[in-house]
């Protein structure tokens, strides 16, 4: 497979997944551009792969999880689906809810985002997950754990709270 | 079950920020096809800012290396200052016609203002690190060609020597044997009396079938170019490594590490330096944990140059004298959101002292929960940082300093750049 073969059939759900992790287009863009190069770079070995997706994907993850030091901070662009949700007005508290939602996983620190949004998102199992982020799934879980008690703090201190976090099963 | 619904539909909501596939493509096609006629230039001076680029032709002249004697990184012979430097070198995306290229450029700290434009000598068409000596004078700029598959060239590196006073740089190859292919360097990090060079990158014993490979980290003497090697082990890639890996301190190289190999947790690390080289884990020690094992935030640390201290972004503070907890136990989760820096000791790990307390940046924003220290005095005093200077600003660097943040007015953000003082 050439690199413009696997970037025909699996860019864009490669995209996808980056703008969900960094939470904005602009730093998702920054983020793929960076791995995307590297994986062109190096594409005799990582073309030669069973699953050349999964590699490029555990990259875009890296370097997810490494941005720091570029003055890179996670601040979730939420402007873009707040107007396009303004037109649908029947569900105004429902979309507040779900911005105020957006805003919390933004203060999450780095892994406990990701594992989120590989269990939420990419509904992977923790064994996967924790082989992706080379941890064990017991650190796994503890990431998932705290973000997601966090989220329940947080949201509950949000005037469009979700007290429906409180005390469930997440 | 509807919460967890609720929180995937949150999730795909993100989908909305996907980059343009096509838009991506060109991007990618942009820095790593084939190199245009434009980008064939040697040298070219940009701006009104006069600037001059002076090639050396000797593989290897540089007398800057050999100020200071003595076999540590330089602090001794060359006490840093507590005043911030006056000029930074950053990494500047141009467009240059349809490609895309990055140059280097010196600023002015204070008012942010472009001195010197460096552009990267052909065949390279883009410098993608730089990092600095304590002089504010010297910098190693590393230079890499497009990128094709099956073709790859060595990182070239480059001093790169300010003049402030005719605003020139000169440029001059450095003769480094054993230097990665671009697509194996990470980074490298100049001692501060720029006598040693550290780089991170990967081996080139690579098994094409595993694409395992030996993430290590290499110092070389300079102008010499003799050079120790400490080997991650095998099986543990580059791209274990953090972004910008790597700073120096009396007490060695301090790096960021993004695990892999149980029982150790990523975070930062301290190599001790002065051996002949060998194993990395072995021979380095955990200063902090990373990625907020034990904290709200995003934190390892940041070793100062003078290695007593470490300085940590924290969700809320650790009194004097206790510890963060070890990083197999976390701590219940924080239900504060505002942002501190706070001093440990690199001895004892025990809190001295929060020398910061941020700000939210809005009422729908998150608080900052990063931060960058681009710069430090030798014991950590004086710090250039970014950070929000008031609620719902957007972060500007400037100087903190008794646990006051000075913005640097006039200075542009350095958000997205790649920078050395």
């Amino acid at each position: 497979m050439t690199f413009d073969e696997f970037a025909a059939a699996r860019l864009p759900a490669l995209l996808r997944f980056t703008a969900v992790l960094a939470g904005d287009r602009a730093t998702a863009e920054d983020l793929a551009q960076e791995v995307l190069i590297r994986a062109h770079a190096r594409w005799g070995r990582i073309g030669a792969m069973d699953s050349p997706e999964q590699y490029v994907r555990k990259m875009l993850l890296n370097e997810f999880l490494s941005w720091r030091r570029r003055s890179w901070r996670l601040i979730p662009n939420t402007a873009v689906a707040a107007a396009h949700d303004r037109a649908q007005a029947d569900h105004a508290d429902r979309y507040a809810e779900r911005d105020a939602l957006l805003a919390e996983l933004g203060k999450l620190p780095r892994r406990q985002r990701a594992v989120l949004v590989l269990r939420y998102y990419e509904d992977l199992d923790d064994a996967a997950i924790a082989s992706l982020m080379g941890c064990a799934p017991g650190t796994v879980r503890g990431y998932a754990s705290r973000a997601l008690a966090a989220l329940r703090i947080e949201m509950g201190r949000q005037p469009a709270s979700l007290d429906k976090f409180r005390g469930s099963g997440i | 079950m509807r919460h967890e619904d609720d929180l995937r539909s949150a999730l795909r909501t993100l989908e909305l920020q996907t980059p343009d596939t096509d838009a991506m493509l060109r991007r990618v096609t942009e820095q790593t096809g084939p190199r245009s006629a434009g980008r064939r230039r040697l040298i070219t001076a940009m701006g009104s800012a006069a600037a001059v680029i002076a090639i050396a032709g000797a593989a290897v002249a540089a007398p800057f290396w050999v100020r200071g004697h003595g076999n540590g990184p330089g602090y001794g012979q060359n006490p840093l200052s507590s005043a911030p430097p006056p000029y930074y070198m950053a990494l500047v995306v141009v467009r240059d016609g349809t490609a895309t290229r990055i140059n280097a450029v010196v600023r002015n700290t204070i008012t942010g203002r472009t001195l010197a434009t460096i552009r990267p000598p052909a065949p390279y068409t883009s410098f993608v690190g730089v990092t600095g000596a304590a002089d504010d004078r010297t910098f190693v700029l590393t230079a890499r060609a497009a990128l094709s598959p099956g073709r790859d060239t060595a990182a070239k590196l480059y001093e790169a020597r300010f003049s402030p006073g005719g605003h020139t740089v000169s440029l001059t190859p450095l003769a480094l044997p054993g230097l990665p292919p671009s697509r194996f360097f990470v980074g490298a990090a100049l001692s501060p009396n720029g006598r040693q060079l550290a780089v991170a990158g990967g081996a080139s014993a690579i098994d094409t079938k595993t694409v395992s490979s030996f993430g290590w980290i290499a110092i070389y003497s300079l102008p010499g170019g003799a050079v120790r090697r400490w080997i991650m082990g095998p099986g543990i890639p580059e791209l274990a490594f953090g972004s910008s890996i790597m700073t120096w301190s009396r007490a060695g190289l301090a790096y960021d590490w993004n695990g892999g190999i149980p029982g150790y947790f990523p975070g930062e690390y301290l190599l001790s330096t002065s051996g002949p080289g060998g194993s990395l884990l072995i021979d380095s020690r955990l200063l902090t944990c990373g990625m907020a094992q034990s904290t709200s935030l995003d934190a390892t640390g940041y070793l100062t140059p003078d290695a007593a201290t470490i300085i940590v972004a924290l969700g809320h503070p650790v009194a004097p004298g206790r510890s963060l907890p070890p990083c197999s136990q976390p701590l219940p989760p924080t239900t504060t959101v505002a942002p501190l820096l706070e001093e440990f000791s690199a001895a004892t790990g025990k809190a001295i002292r929060v020398i910061y307390t941020g700000h939210r940046l809005g009422p729908n924003l998150p608080a900052q929960n990063d931060y960058s220290v681009f710069w430090s005095s030798d014991s950590g005093n004086v710090l250039v940082i970014d950070a929000p200077p008031a609620a719902g600003r957007l972060p500007v660097y400037g100087v903190l300093s008794r646990g006051t943040f000075t913005p640097i007015p006039g200075a542009p953000s350095l958000q997205g750049l790649t920078l050395a003082f």
